[in-house]
């Protein structure tokens, strides 16, 4: 266990990751933070024999502010930028500057150094997103904390795990292309070519925009992400694009 | 360690960084309306309301300024408590707090038309938000240093 462990740190404590993460949590945090200062309003008419105006459950605005945070253009943006930038140095970039040379010359299998990468890519990833996300719902509504539970009830188990699979997605994707590419920088714009282009093309049936579109309606009556859209793009694509990630770095040679 | 380190350090940041999105925020005018509120209506025992939920970020003092009859109310959405309460005759320009973040409810409680506009032209966060970031903020710079003097490597 100690090897691997070692392993796993060294890893978790590359510098040009850290710095990395530093920027990717404080951005990701300012950017849900100012979308969140604004004031808004809505307009309805509640009619009935018995009213229900009153309650936790019923205050919409801190729930569509909370939901719009898990789905912002911008935030996922920034972050597919840097969970690419994270696989092409996790995956690639050891390998062009030379050191992978002594890593993988080391007594591990190829299996364990790919495993320990994609551990650390996958909570260097989890990281960037939900500790911003709690720390800005957290500290913005501190006068309500106590009522936060029931009011993001109805929503949040939906929403978080569109958004797991939205950034599984992304780091499959990034560990494919780092892989497969001779070189970080050709690795990068691939990676960014595979994301962007759905975006471009105004396709939302593909990841991101598939998922990015899908977080807000999380909470709505007769809308489950569990459906085999949802679970294909989120958990059966990024796994089949990790195994052939797993066959590429046990196929080829460290170049 | 560097990983701690740097997680440590965009938290800290980030609170500061809060802070300051705070102070910037606090003149920013935020508006709301103009909306048309219509008195309740009550036919046999359904009853039909129109309401306008505003939500805001930070506590906030408002100016409100309608025209028309009737009684606009606001409303605490979560507790249900009555936060301001003021008939209109005519024409009324005149301010409330909102002690909190969160949503509120606005209502016409009369039995004439009224169109309000609300501007939210002084915006502080609550004692507790300020609390909650110093501490935060506190907690990770102690544990940033705790980090750095006990630095490995």
């Amino acid at each position: 266990m100690g090897r691997i462990h070692t392993l796993f740190k060294w890893e978790m404590n590359d510098l040009i990751k850290a710095i990395l993460l530093f920027l990717g949590v404080l951005m990701a945090g300012m950017a849900m933070k100012q979308s969140l200062m604004h004031v808004k309003s809505a307009m309805s008419i509640a009619s009935g024999t018995d009213v229900v105006l009153f309650g936790p459950s019923r205050s919409s605005g801190v729930s569509t502010s909370i939901l719009e945070l898990l789905s912002l253009d911008d935030v996922w943006m920034l972050l597919s930028f840097l969970l690419l930038l994270l696989g092409a140095l996790t995956f690639r970039y050891d390998r062009d500057s030379g050191v992978a040379r002594s890593v993988y010359s080391l007594p591990y299998s190829n299996d364990e150094i790919f495993g320990i990468k994609l551990l650390s890519s996958l909570v260097y990833g989890f990281l960037m997103f939900l500790l911003p996300f709690t720390y800005v719902v957290l500290t913005t509504y501190a006068s309500i904390v106590n009522y936060l539970p029931e009011i993001v009830a109805p929503f949040i188990g939906h929403a978080l795990t569109l958004t797991a699979f939205l950034l599984l997605y992304l780091i499959a994707v990034a560990t494919l292309v780092s892989l497969a590419s001779p070189n970080a920088f050709l690795a990068f714009m691939v990676g960014f070519a595979v994301i962007y282009t759905p975006r471009i093309l105004g396709n939302s049936r593909i990841p991101p925009q598939l998922f990015i579109d899908a977080i807000p309606r999380s909470g709505s009556t007769n809308f489950t992400p569990f459906t085999a859209q949802y679970l294909g793009w989120g958990i059966l694509v990024p796994l089949a694009l990790l195994a052939l990630s797993w066959v590429l770095i046990r196929r080829r040679d460290v170049v | 360690m560097r990983f701690w380190a740097a997680l440590l350090a965009a938290m800290l940041m980030l609170s500061i960084g809060f802070l300051w999105v705070y102070s910037s925020y606090e003149d920013r005018v935020g508006s709301v309306g103009p909306v048309f509120l219509p008195p309740m209506e009550q036919q046999g025992n359904v009853t039909s309301i129109s309401t306008v939920t505003a939500h805001t970020p930070t506590s906030s003092l408002v100016e409100a300024s309608c025209n028309g009859n009737g009684i606009v109310e606001v409303y605490d959405v979560i507790t249900g408590k009555l936060m301001d309460r003021h008939p209109i005759y005519d024409h009324a320009r005149y301010q409330f707090l909102l002690p909190r973040e969160g949503d509120y409810l606005i209502i016409n409680n009369g039995t004439e038309k009224v169109t309000c506009s609300f501007r939210f032209i002084r915006n502080y966060p609550t004692e507790e938000v300020q609390n909650t970031i110093y501490v935060s903020g506190s907690a990770f710079a102690l544990l940033l240093a705790l980090v750095v003097w006990r630095w490995t490597g």
